[in-house]
């Protein structure tokens, strides 16, 4: 039932507020209200997107913008404020249990991560639980309609919740241009299952079967209050909007979201809508979509988009590119990280599929990332050259210890991962004396 | 030369007279810049497609759209060209040669001739030069990453100076059609449809921007612009603008703002790596613009849209991890005429795809050898599916692709050696 609008359109919310509650409640209360959308639901589950926990400002590794105080309110994860005004909302709506709940990116600790970002806070004083989507029992289910997901284990409180609120944040990021519904629902996947599937276009159609997953249950609310551009997912720059986009079609809700942020849903990189909509998730053309309260073109902003150089940026660090998927693409700026570079060495990082390498190549070591190129390269004749290998395998390749060291991660995880990604990178090392 | 070597300049001009807008275009690169013409002059500008296809009925004219000189065409505009002609010989050239190598094997002798290219260029007292009928001269690339050796043709190694002038317009593999993308003309055919997969595609024009680097100046032609499904079947936007510049990656990296891209985006890939590898300055504060400033002429372009999905519902896309290269041809495989009513299909692509094992379709097309490597073929014949293979990374279908564009030029044997044409090398 998403069709509700004039003519069987689809409907989608805009409300401007500087007050988030204000503004959520608004939000709702033009498709329908929290009551309404509850349907008898005694069990809500509110999925923020709370993939990262920090900036990376108190580590060094941002600058806010001169000028910009953010009292606590600008962070890479869904707002507290708009996550504690839809526990409220739904529990004045009569709602038995709001669980928020989410398993933070790259294998992180769920409790600290909540608690370092205010949540945990927010949500208990709204009178919610929070909770850590990796810590809770599992059930087996199978996707209907799936197309690369078939059978998956998925925590049970997403399964059994009456209403899914879908809560993402919106900001940039690299791997599908903008974070929104589709996207947040990665977090439901098991930490175990996820690194394989950043891979395009594979990730759209896992996101895709993700999403039906919750199908005619889900509302989605996209926290637009201060949204993220430039470098997201976690390094970009706030866009104050005050604005909160809800929706009962997740395809009509993202399309909405993603002009309001100057994209076109047509255009390459919003690549999940495409797909969403032909597996029947809902409608991406705006013709269908009936638009209440703010409207797009006085709402609607021009983000920067992340940037994504296909590059080791090391000077030291030659690149030999074949065909390559951003499953390897996002690895290339970390293969290898600065601790892995020594002066006076020279380094070639080769990946994708049928990569051209010179006779010779001037490099003391040759990287190797992701199974195409692994498979594209003999190895065995490098070694004889005298160079140094470093095999980074999988498809895709994660280097994901490098990565949080480089980042400074400060929250605790444990690596669970059973890909072949994160077993331990193999090292070729060259025979003692080089034969020419 | 330059007051500030480390600050080049980019032109950018609007002018509803193109001719006049050409001219000042470059006299800003000569007072900023300096620009020796002696010699012979090679102005190679895009001749990629040589109709909108709306004569063919592939697509109507937008609503609104009438202009009757036929003036919006994917390749650069003519008038730029003639300009550039006047403009070099008035400066002393002694010979202005125009020249480029269309695409789809399709000869230029035919595409200069049909688009009334080589008139153009002969009234305004310049050469003509087929590329595909040039003689080829070896050379090994410096530091090489996708071409260790090109094959060029000796009008473009041989020149003083080398004027690349693209057309500004949306492309579906790398955002925009810009200066570098252009370099692809430059190519034989026999070496082409290799190198179409990212992030090669890119490192391939940088190798070859290498060899031409010193003597070359970059003219973008965003007159009438195109945007959305480019490079062929885009909509026309005016925007009566001229860049110019003698920095490669500076102007691509203006021409990019002028269209609306942000610089340092994903879709505008070769600008990272054409930085690193010193062909010049992609920081737009550290890059001089004379004329126009961006913010005037700017006109954001509608990008060109790219499902990652076969567009009939009756194909259902099976895919893995795959990189650009097969993307150009999803929507093409099957093609229309490949596929019957009341039949069902599965494409499949990339790598380790997730195929369920109840597959229930008629047929399976397998597309690119990245796919055919984790595809078991014959389990899937021996349930009775019917396998279609198209090989080659990346796995182009020239043929079909030319019946389904009603490509006007008969294309029957290919110069192509990648696998992706061996059943049309005859």
């Amino acid at each position: 039932m998403t069709k509700e609008g004039l003519n069987g359109k689809s409907v989608v919310s805009m409300a401007q507020d500087a007050d988030p509650h204000r503004a959520v409640a608004r939000a709702l209360d033009l498709i329908g209200g929290a009551g309404h959308l509850l349907r008898g639901a005694r069990t809500v589950l509110i999925k923020p997107n709370v993939g990262y926990y920090s900036l990376g400002v108190e580590t060094g590794l941002k600058k806010l913008p001169e000028g910009f105080d953010p009292e606590g309110n600008f962070l890479p994860s869904t707002d507290k404020r708009v996550v504690g005004a839809l526990v409220r909302l739904f529990k004045e709506a009569g709602a038995e249990r709001v669980v928020v709940a989410d398993a933070p990116v790259h294998e992180t600790d769920g409790a600290w991560v909540f608690a370092r970002t205010g949540l945990t806070e927010a949500v208990t004083a709204a009178g919610g639980e929070m909770r850590d989507l990796a810590l809770e029992p599992k059930v087996e289910v199978q996707v209907p309609g799936g197309t690369v997901l078939k059978t998956m284990k998925v925590p049970k409180v997403v399964m059994d919740a009456d209403l899914f609120v879908n809560a993402p944040k919106l900001k940039t990021t690299r791997v599908g241009l903008l974070t929104l519904a589709f996207k947040n629902m990665f977090g439901v996947l098991l930490h175990e299952d996820r690194h394989p599937y950043h891979r395009l276009p594979e990730h759209y159609y896992v996101l895709a079967d993700l999403m039906k997953l919750v199908k005619g249950r889900d509302l989605t609310v996209v926290d637009a209050v201060m949204a993220m551009d430039g470098y997201g997912p976690r390094f970009g720059d706030p866009v104050q909007m005050d604005l909160i986009i809800a929706g009962r079609d997740p395809v009509a809700t993202e399309a909405v979201a993603s002009i309001v942020a100057g994209f076109s849903p047509a255009e390459g990189p919003i690549e999940v809508l495409p797909v969403a909509e032909r597996e029947g998730l809902g409608t991406r053309d705006l013709a269908g979509i009936e638009v209440r309260g703010k409207q797009i073109q006085e709402v609607r902003r021009s983000f920067k988009r992340p940037p994504m150089p296909w590059l080791n940026l090391d000077k030291r660090v030659k690149t030999y590119p074949g065909g390559t998927c951003w499953g390897c693409g996002l690895w290339m700026q970390y293969s290898p990280v600065p601790w892995e570079i020594e002066d006076g060495r020279a380094y070639a990082l080769v990946t994708g599929q049928e990569p051209v390498l010179p006779d010779r190549i001037d490099a003391d070591e040759v990287w190797l990332l992701g199974n195409c190129a692994v498979e594209s390269v003999t190895i065995g004749k490098l070694r004889k050259k005298g160079h140094k290998v470093v095999v980074l395998p999988g498809c895709n390749p994660y280097r994901l210890e490098p990565y949080l060291e480089l980042h400074k991660w400060e929250a605790p995880y444990s690596p669970v991962c059973r890909h072949a990604c994160c077993r331990p990178g193999k090292v070729v090392k060259p025979p003692s004396s080089p034969r020419a | 030369m330059t007051a500030n070597p480390s600050k080049p300049c980019v032109a950018v001009v609007k002018s509803e007279d193109v001719s006049a807008g050409v001219r000042r275009a470059i006299e800003q690169v000569e007072e900023a810049e300096g620009l020796r013409v002696r010699g012979t002059v090679l102005v190679k500008p895009q001749w990629d497609y040589y109709s909108l296809g709306w004569d063919a009925g592939l697509r109507e004219p937008p609503a609104g759209w009438s202009e009757a000189g036929g003036l919006f065409q994917p390749y650069t505009d003519p008038r730029v060209v003639a300009a550039l002609v006047r403009l070099f010989l008035e400066r002393g050239a002694a010979r202005v040669v125009v020249g480029d190598g269309p695409l789809h094997e399709t000869p230029a002798r035919w595409f200069a001739e049909r688009t009334g290219m080589d008139k153009a260029v002969r009234e305004a007292g310049g050469e003509l030069a087929y590329f595909d009928e040039e003689p080829l001269v070896e050379v090994a690339v410096p530091d090489a990453r996708a071409l260790p050796k090109i094959q060029l043709p000796r009008a473009a190694l041989e020149c003083d100076l080398f004027v690349n002038v693209p057309k500004l317009k949306t492309h579906p593999m790398h955002g925009l059609s810009a200066g570098f993308s252009n370099l692809y003309g430059l190519l034989p055919h026999e070496e082409r449809h290799r190198i179409l997969k990212q992030p090669q595609f890119s490192f391939a024009m940088i190798d070859v921007m290498k060899l031409l680097r010193e003597k070359a100046v970059t003219v973008v032609d965003a007159v009438i612009a195109m945007e959305g499904d480019g490079p062929r079947l885009g909509n026309p936007v005016r925007m009566d603008v001229v860049l110019a510049g003698r920095d490669p990656v500076a102007v691509d990296t203006i021409a990019a703002m002028v269209a609306g891209f942000d610089p340092i985006e994903g879709p505008l890939e070769v600008i990272p790596p054409a930085r690193h590898a010193g062909l010049g300055v992609g920081d737009p504060s550290m890059i001089e613009i004379r004329g126009e400033s961006v913010a005037e002429v700017a006109r954001p372009l509608e990008r060109t849209a790219h499902p990652w999905i076969h567009p009939n519902p009756n194909v259902k896309t099976y895919a893995g991890g795959d990189s650009c290269g097969a993307r150009p041809w999803i929507e093409y495989t099957p093609m229309p005429w490949e596929i019957e009513s009341g039949k069902r299909y599965a494409l499949v692509l990339g790598r380790t795809p997730s195929l369920p094992k109840d597959l229930d379709v008629d047929e399976v097309w397998v597309l690119g050898d990245v796919t055919l490597k984790s595809v078991k073929v014959k389990k899937l014949e021996a349930r009775g599916i019917r396998v279609r293979v198209i090989p080659g990374c990346p796995p182009v279908r020239l043929k079909e692709y030319l019946r389904l564009h009603k490509w006007e030029y008969p294309v029957e044997k290919v110069r192509c050696k990648h696998e992706c044409c061996a059943s049309m090398r005859g």
